[in-house]
C-alpha cells in the first residue's frame, strides 16, 4: 500500500511540474502579447500602414509595450490602427506622442514606434488618438540616394571635362608661356590656381562633411548610409574627386604654369554658392527626418550641379574670353610697343 | 494474388483498428471509471518513461544547437539561435521525438503486456470475474497515454531547451535570462497549442495501437512478440501520418 | 425474475446444454453437443486436444458466442442475457483457467481482491481482508499473500487461482485442465484440494481434462467428447469396460515404444 502511495505521489509531482512549466510558457507568451494584466487602448491614423499586421509589436522609446489590436479603414486614404498597450506605461505616455510605422531591423517585422512628444502635455487616456507621422520609406530613401549619387557622378564628369578643356587649350597657352612678359603674370596665376585647388579641396571636404551629417543623421536614412557598400561608393567618390584634383590639375599646373586670379574668384563664387546653399537650407541630419528635407537635399545637389556648370561656364569664359582677350590685348600692346619706338625715335 | 491478399489484409487491419477506436470511444466515457488502474498506468507510462524522455530531450537540444550553430554563425545570425531552437523544439522536434521514443517504450510494453494477458487467459479471467477487461485494460491505458504524452513532451521540451541553452552559454556566452527571453519572445500560441494538441493525438495513437495489437494478439509466445513488434512499427508509422495531418490543420488555423 | 436473488433448487439441473454448435471459420468444433449437470455432481468431460472442450466451457460463461443450440446456466439462457445479468451469473460460476491466469502485475492479495471489486453486495457482511485470508487459508497459502505471481511455483499458482475462484463462493465450478503442466505429486495435491473444496463448498463441478488419474478420482460421471458430440457417457468403471475403440483409446496405458 505504501509503495502504491509513493508511486502516486511521484506521479503527482511529475504531472504538477509539467503543468507548471506549461502554464509558465503560456503565461510568458501571453504576456508578450499583452493578453494578461491590465491594458489600455490608443489609436492613431495613418495614410499607409506599409504591411503592418494585427499582433505586430508596439514600441515606446524602443521598448515593447504592446501589440497592434486592429487595423481598419477610416476613409479611402486613411487607416485607423488600434493598439493595446500595457497599463504600466500609461503614466509616461503623453498626448503629444507621435506614432510611426517602421521595421524591426533591415528584414524584420513591421512595428509601430511611439516617440515621446517634445514639451509637456497631459497623460493619454484609454481610447485616445495620438498623432501619426509617415516616415520616409526605405524605397523612397534609396531612390533619393540614387539621384544623389547620379548628381555627384555628373559633378565629377563636369570637373573632368573642365580639366580636359584646360588640357585641350594647351596649344594657345603654350604660346603664352614663351612670352617672357607673361611669365610673372602666369606665376601669379599659378599661385592663384593653387588657392583655387585648395578651395576645391575645401569644397570637397565641405561636401564630405555635409554627407557625414547625413551619415550621422538618425533614422532609416541613417542606417542605410551606414551600409558599407554605400559608404564604399562615397569613398570612391571622394577618391575620384581627389584623383581628379591631384593627378589632373597638378600636372596641368606644372606643365603650363598659367591661369589667372579670376579662376579663384570664380571658384570663390562657387564656394559661396555652396556655402549659401548649406546655410540657407540647413542641410542637417535633423531636417532629413522628413521628405521635404530629402527634397531639399535633391535641390541642393541640383544647385550644386548647376554651380558646377556655372563653374564650367566660368572656366570656358576664362579660357575663351578672358585669357584670349588679355592675350590679344598684350599682342596689341606689343604691336604698339613695336610701333612706338620708331615713332619716338622720330 | 498474394499481393491482393496483403492489400485486403491491410484494409482489414485499418478497419479493425477503426472499430477498436470506436469501441474505445463508446466505453471511454461510461461509468464506472477504473480510476486506480488509470493512475497506476499513468505512473507506469508517464513517470517510468520520464528519465528516458528527459535524457533524449536533453541530448536532442544539445545536438541540435551544436549542429546548427556553425551554419548560423556563417550567416552571422548566432543571435537567432535561441529563437530557432525554441521554435523547432516546441513545434516539431520535441513532440515527434518524444512520441517516437514512447512508441518504442510504451507501445511495445502495452502490446507485450496485453498480448501475454490474452495468451495466458488473464483477459478471460477478468471477464468472468465481472470486470470489463476492455474498460479495465484498454480504456485506462489509452487515457493514460493520451494524458501522459503531452506531459512528457513538455518535460522533453523544457530539458531540450535547457540543453540548447548550455551550448549557447558555453559557446556564445548567452545568459540564461537572455536565452529564454528570446525563446519566449519568438514563440506564439500558434506554435505552442498545435504542438500540445498534437501530443494528445500522439498519445492516443500509441495507446490505441499498443492495445489493439496486444488485445488481438495470436495465441502462443510468438504472438506476444509479434504483437509488441508490430505495435511499435505501426504506431511509429501512424505518428508521422498524424503529424502530417496536424501540421496541415495547424497551418489552416494559424498562419505562419 | 429478480436476478439479485440467487436461483436455488436441488431438483433442476444447474447446467443444461442442448444441440450446441460452434465453428471457427470452416472448422466445426461442436456439432450438436448435449449436457446436463446436476447439483452436487462432479462431471468430467474427456476429450483429445482440439476437440472443443475449452470452447464448450467458455460457452457456459459467455466468453465464446454460441452459433446454435441452447445453453442454460442456473435456469438462464446465456446467449440471451445482457451484460449485467451475465456478470451476475458469472459470480455464481467459478472458472479455473488452464494456466491459472493470475494477473501478473498484481500481488496475490490484489489477485484475490479483483473479483470482489465489482460485487460490493457480496461483501456486505464481510471484511474484504478477512475474505481474502480465508480463501487463501482454504488452499493453504496464507503466507504468500504479498508475493507476486512470478514468485510462485506452478502448483502454488494453481492454488491461488483456486482461492481467487472460491472467493465469490460459486455454486458451479468449471475446471479447465486443472492438472495440466503440473508434476504428478503436485497434480495429486490439486486433485485432493478440488475434492475438499467440493465437500466444503458443496458446489457442482464440471471438469475438463485428459488426465485419466484426475478423472478417475474426481468424477461421479464422465462424458467423452469426440467428433463434436457427446460420444459416450457413464461412470469411470462403465466407460473403462467399453468395447468401443475410440473410448478404449482413452483408457489405454501408455506403452513403451518397442524398438
Amino acid at each position: 500500500m505504501s509503495k502504491e502511495k509513493s508511486r502516486t505521489t511521484r506521479l503527482g509531482i511529475f504531472v504538477t511540474l509539467a503543468t507548471i512549466i506549461f502554464i509558465i510558457v503560456v503565461y510568458n507568451i501571453g504576456n508578450k502579447q499583452s493578453l494578461f494584466g491590465s491594458t489600455f487602448k490608443i489609436t492613431s491614423v495613418f495614410n499607409n500602414v506599409n504591411g503592418l499586421q494585427k499582433g505586430n509589436n508596439v514600441r515606446y522609446s524602443g521598448i515593447n509595450v504592446g501589440t497592434v489590436d486592429n487595423i481598419s479603414f477610416l476613409s479611402d486614404s486613411t487607416l485607423r490602427v488600434i493598439m493595446t498597450l500595457d497599463k504600466k506605461i500609461q503614466p509616461f505616455l503623453k498626448k503629444n506622442a507621435i506614432a510611426s510605422i517602421g521595421t524591426d531591423g533591415l528584414v524584420g517585422n513591421m512595428i509601430v514606434n511611439i516617440s515621446p512628444g517634445s514639451g509637456t502635455d497631459q497623460v493619454v487616456e484609454d481610447g485616445d488618438q495620438i498623432s501619426s507621422y509617415t516616415r520616409i520609406e526605405a524605397e523612397n530613401m534609396l531612390n533619393t540616394l540614387g539621384q544623389t549619387t547620379d548628381n555627384i557622378a555628373l559633378l565629377t564628369l563636369n570637373l573632368l571635362e573642365i580639366a580636359e578643356k584646360i588640357n585641350s587649350g594647351e596649344g594657345s597657352l603654350f604660346r603664352l608661356i614663351n612670352d617672357s612678359i607673361m611669365a610673372t603674370d602666369l606665376k601669379r596665376a599659378v599661385s592663384n590656381l593653387r588657392i583655387t585647388t585648395q578651395n576645391i579641396n575645401t569644397l570637397s571636404s565641405q561636401f564630405r562633411s555635409s554627407i557625414e551629417e547625413v551619415v550621422q543623421g538618425k533614422g532609416v536614412l541613417g542606417y542605410l548610409l551606414h551600409d558599407t557598400t554605400f559608404e564604399g561608393q562615397l569613398n570612391q567618390l571622394y577618391s575620384n574627386l581627389d584623383t581628379l584634383i591631384t593627378t589632373r590639375t597638378t600636372p596641368i599646373l606644372n606643365n603650363l604654369e598659367r591661369s589667372s586670379l579670376d579662376i579663384a574668384v570664380t571658384t570663390n563664387k562657387l564656394k559661396n554658392i555652396i556655402q549659401d546653399l548649406n546655410l540657407n537650407h540647413g542641410l542637417t541630419g535633423k531636417l532629413l527626418y522628413d521628405t521635404a528635407a530629402a527634397e531639399d537635399l535633391i535641390q541642393i545637389l541640383d544647385n550644386l550641379n548647376q554651380g558646377t556648370n556655372r563653374f564650367n561656364q566660368n572656366m570656358e569664359a576664362l579660357k575663351h574670353n578672358f585669357l584670349f582677350r588679355k592675350y590679344f590685348k598684350k599682342q596689341e600692346k606689343q604691336l604698339k610697343k613695336f610701333d612706338k619706338p620708331p615713332a619716338s625715335s622720330d | 494474388m498474394k499481393i491482393l491478399d496483403e492489400i485486403a489484409n491491410y484494409f482489414k487491419e485499418i478497419g479493425e483498428i477503426a472499430l477498436f477506436a470506436k469501441r474505445f470511444f463508446k466505453e471511454a466515457f461510461k461509468r464506472p471509471f477504473e480510476r486506480k488502474e488509470f493512475i497506476r498506468q499513468c505512473f507506469v507510462i508517464g513517470y517510468n518513461s520520464l528519465f528516458l524522455v528527459v535524457v533524449t530531450g536533453f541530448i536532442m537540444g544539445l545536438v541540435l544547437t551544436l549542429q546548427v550553430r556553425p551554419t548560423m554563425q556563417e550567416f552571422g545570425a548566432e543571435s537567432f539561435m535561441p529563437a530557432m531552437v525554441g521554435i523547432s523544439i516546441v513545434r516539431e522536434i520535441g513532440p515527434v521525438i518524444t512520441a517516437l521514443i514512447c512508441a518504442g517504450k510504451i507501445g511495445s510494453s502495452i502490446g507485450a503486456e496485453l498480448g501475454s494477458m490474452k495468451v495466458t487467459e488473464q483477459i478471460d479471467a477478468m471477464e468472468v470475474s465481472g470486470t470489463n477487461p476492455f474498460k479495465y485494460l484498454v480504456v485506462t491505458r489509452i487515457w493514460a497515454t493520451v494524458f501522459m504524452l503531452p506531459m512528457l513532451v513538455i518535460a522533453a521540451d523544457a530539458v531540450g531547451l535547457f540543453g540548447s541553452f548550455l551550448v549557447e552559454n558555453v559557446k556564445g556566452a548567452v545568459s540564461f535570462k537572455l536565452f529564454f527571453n528570446q525563446v519566449f519572445e519568438n514563440l506564439s500560441y500558434g506554435d505552442l497549442f498545435p504542438a500540445t494538441i498534437k501530443s494528445f493525438f500522439f498519445g492516443f495513437v500509441i495507446g490505441l495501437v499498443g492495445c489493439y495489437k496486444g488485445y488481438n494478439s495470436d495465441k502462443g509466445t510468438e504472438g506476444v512478440g509479434r504483437a509488441a513488434n508490430s505495435a511499435v512499427v505501426l504506431a511509429s508509422l501512424l505518428l508521422f501520418i498524424v503529424d502530417f495531418i496536424a501540421v496541415f490543420i495547424a497551418d489552416i488555423f494559424y498562419e505562419i | 425474475m429478480d436476478i439479485t436473488k440467487p436461483y436455488r433448487t436441488t431438483k433442476t439441473p444447474l447446467i443444461e446444454i442442448y444441440g450446441l454448435r460452434k465453428s471457427f471459420g470452416s472448422n466445426e468444433v461442436l456439432k450438436g453437443f448435449d449436457l446436463l449437470l446436476n447439483p452436487n455432481e462432479n462431471l468430467v468431460i474427456l476429450g483429445k486436444s482440439g476437440s472443443g472442450k475449452s470452447v464448450l466451457i467458455k460457452c457456459l460463461v459467455g466468453l465464446v458466442d454460441v452459433d446454435e443450440g441452447k445453453v442454460i446456466v442456473l435456469g438462464k439462457s446465456i446467449p440471451d442475457l445482457n451484460q449485467k445479468e451475465l456478470d451476475y451469473i458469472r459470480t455464481e460460476v467459478g472458472f479455473l483457467f488452464q494456466g491459472s491466469a493470475l494477473y501478473d502485475s498484481m500481488t496475490v492479495r490484489e489477485n484475490l481482491q479483483f473479483p470482489l471489486r465489482r460485487h460490493p453486495e457480496r461483501m456486505q457482511h464481510f471484511n474484504e481482508e478477512k475474505l481474502v485470508r480465508e480463501a487463501l487459508r482454504s488452499v493453504g497459502l496464507e503466507y504468500a499473500i504479498d508475493l507476486m505471481p512470478a514468485e510462485l511455483s506452478g502448483g502454488m499458482k494453481r492454488r491461488v487461482a483456486l482461492a481467487r475462484m472460491l472467493i465469490l463462493q460459486p455454486k458451479i465450478i468449471l475446471y479447465d485442465e486443472p492438472t495440466s503442466g503440473l508434476d504428478p505429486i503436485t497434480a495429486n495435491e490439486i486433485i485432493q484440494l478440488i475434492l475438499r473444496i467440493q465437500r466444503d463448498y458443496n458446489a457442482a463441478s464440471l471438469i475438463i481434462t485428459h488426465d485419466m488419474d484426475c478423472a478417475r478420482v474426481i468424477s461421479n460421471r464422465m462424458i467423452i467428447l469426440q467428433d463434436g458430440i457427446n460420444y459416450a457417457e457413464g461412470t469411470y468403471t462403465e466407460l473403462s469396460k467399453s468395447t468401443d475403440p475410440k473410448v478404449k483409446a482413452f483408457f489405454k496405458e501408455v506403452q513403451p515404444i518397442s524398438l
